[in-house]
């Protein structure tokens, strides 16, 4: 059985590293932009929502740390 | 494919990939490794199910299969694949969760004896591994005609996808696989989306779709953009859309790897409102992948390998970046069936047939160690089926399940709902198989027999009616020398109100004299009892929306409504 301080550190890895996940995602994203334009307004949407999703995950980390 | 494409592929799975190696490991007891210890939520078991059940193979098989099929393939995952969930998770995995079972041929050998448990193994690994097989091929697909990668290397990186599946669930077990799962299933559903949003605005819409369709031939659109809109000759459309439903139902019902899930869930309530998110997280993604083969093709109406669509259509219509994203969410869905396949198979072979066969007395650790052992083997028994799958990977996959798989369900069926003697399963299954390969043989052949008893659509019907019907009769036999069925018998094994207890788990322990003093008997007694409810239920009862069985009714009537008025 896991004691409540080991769950509460892989909680906080969990958040931590989906943030990172997800930013990255993002970046890559963006970054793509500079290939082509082609279709841009889709990837600066989907970028969008996964750098929401990242902040929200790194303010939880954050604020629990 | 550029290289910002590939680190999205490698970003986006080596991440999931790398969170299951270290948030998951250590899980030493058999408990915790086949079944999560049953400490599952819903939503997360719901999200696994949908991402086992739709795999890489699906993407390009099921727009390979709605290229020749149309919308008709529909009819399987909104409703086929959904009544299947529910069937499951409301009645016949019922039993298997309060008796302790690990696995559903486990729960077959005490309704119906070890003959059925061992055909049950049988079944699904042949049903399974074939599934191993369309992966693997759609994945090479993929990267040899998106990618431009040569054959040898997209084998090659087949082959690595499929061993770092391994490497994760190897070291957590059925936890890790359900968790990554449910990640890779938001992977999945974007992909799904992407690719289609993008085809369809192009396309102009359903107008649009109508307009080139018919330019190419005019009755296509009336085969294509109606689910009763396919049949072969001497086939009514309505056996063909009763075949792809029956198909799918099967599918949840005799799949031990989606059984595990469900059994690994935290109460009974979590398994059913899972069976709900598995069925609308399907219906949307699936209804992305079959509407793309009508529009593959309007846009591409002369290929040769229907199989090719897919592909051919990311890499017509999507940019830099988007062709990465999208290729992830497939790479992710091939992900999340090896791990499924790998944990699912594992324990049968463990549980059906090392652990009751072979070797009956070793120690805990010793049979999650061979649980972990048997993972690669198993993934590795789907390459044999490649060279089978050019000729279309739906095809060929309806054919064998109408064939060998439905005669499974059919008998879970029959045990779960009905009083049949013991005897009578193998009756069942044996009946179901011989009608079964018989039909196959005669179709490759071309003998002369009628199209009712070769073709495949005929053999979904015929599979339900003879092993059913056949277990009735035997048990009436049965009946005559040893009288009814007596409720010690099946106490506990078919579907009740009876709630889980202590007493149930003596009996399921003792029932068995060749259990006794093994590893089974000793995991059968210990294994907690898990209560209906997470929560704690109020005086009044629950309110609707908390009721699984209002939230099944309105999804089942929507896709009704959808598929047989409006789509019709």
């Amino acid at each position: 059985m896991e004691n409540s301080g080991d769950t509460k550190k892989a909680k906080q890895f969990e958040r931590l590293y989906t943030a990172i996940l997800v930013l990255l995602v993002a970046i890559l994203l963006l970054i793509s932009i500079l290939y082509t334009s082609h279709l841009w307004l889709v990837k600066v949407v989907i970028a969008g929502i996964l750098i929401g999703v990242g902040v929200f995950f790194a303010q939880k980390y954050l604020r629990e740390r | 494919m550029t290289l910002i494409d590939w680190l999205l592929v490698l970003v986006i799975n080596g991440g999931i990939v790398l969170y299951g190696i270290i948030v998951f490991r250590g899980q030493r007891e058999s408990f915790d490794w086949y079944l999560a210890a049953k400490s599952m939520p819903w939503w997360i078991v719901g999200l696994s199910a949908f991402s086992t059940a739709v795999d890489s193979g699906d993407y390009v098989a099921i727009v390979g299969g709605s290229y020749t099929l149309g919308l008709s393939q529909l009819s399987q995952w909104w409703l086929g694949i959904s009544v299947g969930w529910f069937v499951l998770s409301f009645f016949a995995i019922v039993p298997m969760y309060r008796s302790g079972v690990f696995t559903n041929a486990e729960w077959l050998e005490f309704r119906f004896g070890p003959a059925a448990r061992f055909l049950a193994v049988l079944i699904n690994i042949q049903s399974r591994t074939n599934v191993l097989g369309n992966i693997f091929f759609s994945t090479f697909l993929v990267l040899n005609i998106v990618a431009d990668i040569e054959q040898v290397w997209s084998w090659l990186i087949v082959v690595a996808v499929a061993f770092t599946a391994i490497v994760y669930i190897v070291r957590g077990g059925l936890k890790a696989g359900v968790v990554t799962d449910a990640l890779q299933s938001v992977c999945m559903i974007v992909a799904a989306f992407v690719l289609w949003g993008v085809v369809w605005v192009k396309a102009g819409g359903w107008t649009g779709l109508n307009q080139k369709l018919a330019a190419i031939d005019a009755n296509l659109p009336e085969t294509l953009l109606h689910v009763g809109g396919y049949s072969p000759p001497g086939v009514p459309p309505l056996l063909v859309v009763f075949g792809l439903i029956v198909v799918l139902t099967m599918y949840v019902l005799i799949n031990q790897y989606e059984t595990i899930r469900f059994l690994g869930a935290r109460s009974e309530w979590d398994f059913k409102m899972a069976a709900l998110v598995a069925s609308v997280a399907t219906a949307i993604c699936l209804w992305f992948n079959v509407s793309l083969g009508p529009l593959a093709r309007a846009d591409f109406p002369t290929l040769e390998m229907s199989d090719q669509a897919y592909p051919l259509m990311l890499k017509s219509y999507l940019p830099t970046g988007l062709i990465g994203l999208v290729l992830a969410g497939l790479v992710a869905g091939g992900y999340s069936t090896f791990d499924s396949i790998g944990i699912g198979i594992s324990s049968l072979f463990v549980r059906d047939i090392y652990a009751r066969f072979i070797v009956k007395n070793g120690s805990d650790a010793h049979y999650t160690r061979v649980g972990r052992i048997t993972v690669p083997f198993i993934i590795l028994l789907g390459f044999l089926y490649v060279p089978f799958l050019k000729g279309g990977m739906v095809l060929f996959y309806l054919r064998l399940a109408g064939a060998i798989q439905v005669p499974l369900m059919t008998v879970i069926l029959m045990g779960v709902f009905t009083r049949v003697h013991r005897g009578t399963g193998i009756v069942g299954l044996t009946i179901g198989l011989v009608y079964g390969i018989s039909a196959i043989i005669a179709d490759a052949k071309g003998w002369a027999l009628p199209v009712w008893y070769t073709n495949t659509w005929w053999a979904y019907l015929w599979n339900l009616i003879l092993p059913a019907v056949s277990m009735l009769i035997a048990s009436k036999v049965i009946e005559l020398s040893r009288g009814p069925v007596k409720e010690e018998e099946i106490k506990g094994l078919v579907y009740s109100q009876d709630e889980a207890t202590v007493e149930l788990r003596e009996l399921m322990a003792t029932r068995l004299k060749v259990l006794e003093g093994t590893w089974l008997q000793k995991t059968l007694r210990d294994a907690p009892i898990r209560p209906r409810y997470p929560f704690k239920v109020p005086e009044t009862g629950l309110r609707w929306f908390q009721r699984p069985g209002v939230w099944a009714i309105i999804y089942l009537a929507i896709a009704c409504y959808l598929l047989f008025v409006l789509l019709w």
